[in-house]
């Protein structure tokens, strides 16, 4: 067990260094491009309307302490990671008063809930029919099936969901094609909302695993098919173990071991993905704040939401690290 | 089994599956708006895996590989093209690609012919719907959609290029250097790569966009995916120079006198050029398909057109609204034809680089 927690701290390190070069990455991208942020803000906000000398320079002093760009560089870059730390990301402009963390807080669960879903409907699919396929390699089904996956994987998911826009929002009207819930009923645990709740996010759900199941599909009929010929799966066989375990248990359960980390790698892909088809559908997440953010040129908003994507993904990864070992079981017998 | 306790993300034990540790490295490239995980290129080392080459074994001496590699470069041009005729007789998913991407090709070369400049607006009637004389119909600002399309292809496949070379320029540099100097210098390399496939880029993307705002133009736009998108195939090209490390030739190369550059650039390049050719392939459609997300949002230099603007114009005029269908159903369709093309081309080299998948191809047993 000793090995296990050198394990988790060396993930937990590779954790802190991830999110400490996306968070840096975002302050460069801020701080360091020759365009200043305050200077575009104040010239928007002037450019209609007559304002006194005295109260544009009040007001670049404001905006100075509010976006923490005053000062030396490395002064303000310790006030961004404090900031930051204490997920003060001042208030939003385009929902004055209202703080950027509340904004994403309310945001925060429709990602979360549609990314999860999707990304475990996708894996668990793909990653079965893609293990059936590569043992039963005559199967005109999975072969279809594979022709099928092959095709939608390499469209970018905003290709994918506009399509399904213009089919069930023009052609075939019978699907919702924005928002996460109807309007005119109460929200909380009760049938009907969780019903249109679930109505509204076929669409984006459906989007996102059309892209992503290829990938896991073809990955999985890879190994299995190159699995398939290790001789201890040829010796099981002779052993007369029955086919229906040989897959499961002798095959899949090894190729599942790269795929879980896969599903760690591609995480942020998805992610990406997700963000884009919350757009198209104006699915209230974190994707449809972001956008949205950058059309009302609110950069305390923008720039929160994507701190928040690096630092949700990577925590994400962390928790498929921390759990690899439960796949993985050579880990544990040192 | 008393290793793996520690390993950089996604490293799985070479234990048990020897294969498993490239094929994984593939996989992890499945992911979405990027690399796509495909066949995998697994035992690429293998010395039968190379047709390209003749195979005369390997150089004993650094002179001999000088003089191998002269051969190679006037044997390879008649090999190529039988290759090429073999891959198209005898390969669905290499015919069916090389005609999509011939398809999409064509029609960027057509954009040289075009009657009409792609900038200038109101050249034709506007919202006349597919014709003889308008093939592809004219859209709500004046333009000939099919022409338009031309320089759009062009731009969005020259985009594709240029950000697929420069980011390979960085992820061979760092994974040639990290798998063949290994130790602190690929534990360091190794965290910042992973940093980079770890870190959601599109969000970061449209940050950039947010602070550049006017001044985000085509190019910077390029350099700016070169630099986060190399990640993966430095990765990949890493765990392939590990396993070339520890042949034979190199210790022969390292004994009569090369110096590290010249090893690894001569002697281990060659090997790892065909993979580096398919994420190439690869690469091309991640970034086209950030690019047309990112300029379908109106996040890039809206008025370059590409595929991406098109279908942003399209949008802005609510062409589908208003029934100009013929506006956003082309170039939808065509970049579909695109990504496809680029994906079936990258999968059959993939699967043509990997000995094992083309011979369960062929009906054997691998």
């Amino acid at each position: 067990m000793r090995s296990y927690g050198i394990y988790v701290t060396k993930r937990f390190a590779q954790f802190v260094l991830v999110v400490f070069i996306g968070i840096s990455l975002t302050f460069f991208i801020t701080h360091l491009t020759p365009i200043d942020p305050v200077e575009q803000m104040i010239a928007a906000i002037t450019t209609f309307s007559q304002s006194e000398p005295e109260a544009v320079a009040m007001m670049r002093v404001s905006l100075r302490e509010l976006y923490g760009t005053g000062g030396p560089i490395l002064e303000q870059y310790f006030t961004y990671w404090r900031r930051l730390l204490m997920l003060d990301f001042g208030p939003s402009l385009s929902a004055f008063p209202t703080p950027v963390s509340v904004l994403i807080g309310r945001a925060l669960p429709w990602t979360i809930g549609l990314l999860l879903t999707c990304t475990l409907i996708a894996w668990v699919l793909g990653n079965l029919l893609g293990g059936l396929a590569g043992y039963y390699r005559n199967s005109h089904a999975l072969k279809l099936f594979g022709v099928v996956a092959m095709g939608f994987h390499p469209i970018p998911y905003y290709i994918i969901a506009f399509v399904l826009l213009i089919i069930f929002g023009f052609l075939w009207p019978i699907l919702p094609i924005s928002g996460g819930a109807a309007q005119n009923i109460t929200r909380g645990l009760n049938l009907e909302f969780i019903q249109s709740v679930l109505r509204h996010s076929i669409l984006p759900a459906v989007s996102i695993v059309l892209v992503t199941i290829g990938g896991w599909f073809m990955g999985m009929r890879a190994l299995v098919s190159n699995i398939v010929t290790e001789d201890y799966v040829v010796y099981a066989e002779l052993a007369g173990v029955p086919r229906r375990r040989i897959l499961p248990f002798y095959v899949m359960r090894n190729a599942l071991v790269p795929q879980v980390t896969g599903l760690a790698m591609s995480l942020g892909a998805i992610f990406n993905g997700a963000i884009i088809v919350e757009f198209v559908f104006s699915y209230p997440g974190l994707g449809r704040l972001l956008i949205g953010a950058v059309y009302a040129g609110d950069y305390g908003l923008v720039l929160g939401v994507a701190a928040i994507s690096i630092v949700a993904v990577s925590a994400a990864v962390f928790v498929i690290d921390v759990l690899y070992p439960v796949f993985d079981p050579r880990m544990q017998l040192t | 089994m008393t290793r793996a306790t520690s390993r950089p993300l996604g490293e799985t034990p070479v234990a048990a599956l020897p294969h498993q540790a490239a094929e994984a490295d593939l996989l992890r490239r499945n992911g979405a708006a990027g690399g796509s995980g495909d066949a995998a290129p697994a035992d690429a080392l293998r010395p039968d895996s190379h047709r390209l080459k003749p195979s005369t074994g390997h150089a004993t001496t650094a002179r001999a590989g000088r003089s191998l590699l002269a051969e190679r470069a006037g044997a390879s041009a008649g090999a190529f093209s039988k290759i090429v005729r073999d891959l198209f007789r005898y390969n669905r998913e290499f015919a069916l690609g090389s005609i999509l991407a011939a398809i999409v090709v064509g029609m960027a070369i057509l954009s040289a012919f075009s009657p009409y400049s792609p900038i200038n607006i109101y050249v034709v009637a506007p919202d006349m719907p597919p014709s003889w004389e308008h093939p592809f119909g004219t859209n709500s600002r004046g333009q000939d959609v099919l022409w338009q399309l031309t320089y759009a292809i062009r731009n969005t496949l020259v985009f594709g290029f240029a950000v697929a070379i420069l980011s390979r320029i960085i992820s061979l540099v760092v994974g040639l250097l990290a798998g063949y100097k290994g130790g602190l210098t690929d534990r360091v390399l190794m965290s910042i790569n992973d940093t980079f496939i770890v870190i959601p880029l599109f969000p970061l993307l449209i940050l950039f966009y947010f602070v550049m705002r006017d001044y985000m133009t085509w190019a910077l736009l390029a350099l700016v995916m070169a630099c986060l998108g190399w990640a993966y195939d430095a990765r990949l090209i890493r765990s392939l120079m590990m396993s070339l490390k520890t042949r034979e030739f190199t210790r022969t190369s390292v004994f009569s006198g090369m110096t590290t550059r010249e090893i690894v650039l001569r002697e281990h390049l060659p090997y790892v050029l065909p993979i580096v050719f398919s994420t190439t392939l690869n690469n091309i459609n991640w970034s086209i398909g950030l690019e047309v997300t990112l300029s379908v949002l109106g996040f890039t230099d809206i008025n370059t057109p590409t595929v991406g603007t098109m279908i942003f114009w399209a949008n802005q005029h609510s062409a589908m609204v208003s029934g100009v269908w013929w506006w956003f159903v082309f170039p939808t369709f065509f970049i579909t034809l695109t990504f496809i093309g680029l994906f079936l081309l990258a999968v059959s080299m993939n699967e043509y680089i990997d000995p094992r998948s083309r011979l369960s191809r062929m009906g054997g047993t691998a």
